[in-house]
């Protein structure tokens, strides 16, 4: 017991638990027996390890934890949503790659070129918005001609006739027909042929004698004022 | 029920060691292999868990620890390198880590919640307090008096009063058998520093035992 202390015995008593074990490379084994023959105080320390060894593998720990499959699914749930936010960042460093690849395509450009492409693009931008801002002129127009005026084309206030023109009548007829007797055409032909006019004045002699005019002129067959118009 | 690692053997892996089925199962995936993730949760997590056990002393929050661990197998699988160690050490190695990040964390946690600032574990044990050491009785029953316990029952209790770092060290050498080497690897420290906290680890464990009356060296019939 009353042994000195020696720097090789510090050193060997740091290796007992190793050499309980059986884990210590040869040389070290052979070095702790030798020691333990001349060593009571080591070998206290070999005993009090034995019995810790004994009880570790006893402990009450041992056994008091099991994996399940419920923890196994929380798990790879877990992993999923990771590899979910994983992937969106991917996309996003993906795009962001992209967007520098663009810009470093960019400045790879001459200047000059590249001015030359800035002023051309805001001049087509520029271009864009005065189309855009104001109408064109022939969209105000209408795309199509026809006999009647283009003022409003009915006016309840005004007579109308009934008119059959014959087959042989040509529109330049038609044309002169109208003009002379101050009328439009509203609407026809019906099935039968029949068109209908509007004539410009309401007084009624004048719109007799238009009737009486249009009767006798030799490429109308049919002329009628429609009774009740005015009342319309 | 539980599996021991290499037990489910297929026809790819028969005829293979421990160590070499470890080896494929990381292999397959860190090719992101579901089915080997969870034949490696059931294989391994046993013996890795009731280590964390160690630490942490709670059930609840070894599933935190080794909820991370998985994570990291999963993520990290492929960096592995058999030439650096075997694969339990390297495995030991994360399950320590992880296990220390949530009982440091799970400390935080109970001394944000406690007004008193009596130093806690992470299962709320004051395992280094010295007054608690006076006062504390056995796990199974109060009443019991020390000399009355068994052999067993003794060291036991006394081993549950060292810090988590004392008992992971003596876990590592006397349950897990590492050489030095391996413990110092998994627990991130240099060899010196391993046989020193085994050392210490000891010596605490006789102080706890001398203040029971009890002649740690004489335990057992003592040493023949």
């Amino acid at each position: 017991m009353s042994q000195p202390i020696t720097p090789e015995h510090d050193e060997i008593a740091e290796l007992l638990p190793w050499y309980i074990t059986d884990t210590l490379n040869s040389p070290e084994k052979s070095r702790v027996s030798r020691h333990l023959e001349t060593c009571p105080l080591c070998r206290q320390e070999l005993h009090l390890y034995r019995q810790l060894e004994t009880t570790n593998q006893v402990s009450v720990a041992d056994g008091s934890w099991k994996p399940s499959a419920g923890q196994f699914a929380a798990i790879m749930q877990g992993i999923d949503e990771l590899e979910l936010k994983e992937q969106a960042k991917t996309v996003l460093k993906k795009e962001n790659q992209n967007r520098a690849n663009r810009w470093n395509w960019f400045k790879t450009i001459p200047k000059p070129v590249f001015w030359f492409m800035a002023l051309e693009t805001g001049a087509l931008a520029t271009l864009m918005m005065v189309l855009v801002s104001q109408p064109l002129p022939y969209l105000a127009q209408p795309g199509f001609e026809t006999l009647s005026n283009a003022s409003p084309a009915v006016n309840h206030d005004l007579p109308r006739l009934h008119i059959v023109f014959s087959h042989d009548i040509t529109e330049q007829e038609i044309r002169a027909l109208l003009l002379k007797s101050g009328a439009q055409l509203i609407s026809g032909p019906s099935t039968l042929g029949v068109y209908t006019l509007q004539l410009a004045v309401q007084d009624k002699n004048t719109v007799q004698q238009t009737v009486t005019e249009l009767r006798t002129a030799p490429k109308i067959k049919f002329v009628e004022e429609i009774q009740g118009a005015l009342t319309q | 029920m539980v599996r021991d690692p290499g037990q489910r053997k297929d026809s790819i892996t028969a005829g293979l060691s421990n160590e070499e089925l470890g080896i494929t199962l990381l292999q397959r995936i860190a090719a992101k292999d579901k089915q080997a993730f969870e034949q490696f949760y059931f294989d391994y997590t046993p013996r890795i868990g009731n280590f964390m056990m160690k630490i942490l002393k709670s059930p609840e929050l070894v599933d935190e620890a080794i909820n991370d661990f998985m994570m990291v197998i999963w993520q990290n699988a492929g960096h592995f390198d058999a030439d650096q160690g075997k694969l339990s050490t390297w495995l030991f190695g994360i399950a320590h880590n992880k296990a220390l990040k949530v009982w440091e964390r799970q400390r935080r946690y109970n001394r944000e919640e406690s007004s008193d600032q009596t130093v806690l574990d992470a299962a709320g044990n004051d395992w280094d307090d010295e007054s608690a050491e006076e006062t504390a009785t056995g796990p199974d029953n109060p009443e019991r008096t020390v000399l009355g316990w068994e052999l067993g029952d003794i060291l036991v209790w006394a081993m549950a009063r060292l810090s988590p770092e004392h008992q992971v060290v003596l876990d590592l050498v006397f349950n897990q058998h590492y050489n030095y080497e391996e413990v110092a690897a998994i627990t991130d420290c240099p060899v010196n520093t391993v046989k020193t906290r085994v050392f210490h680890a000891r010596k605490k464990l006789a102080e706890i035992l001398k203040k029971r009356g009890i002649n740690p060296y004489e335990l057992n019939g003592g040493p023949t």
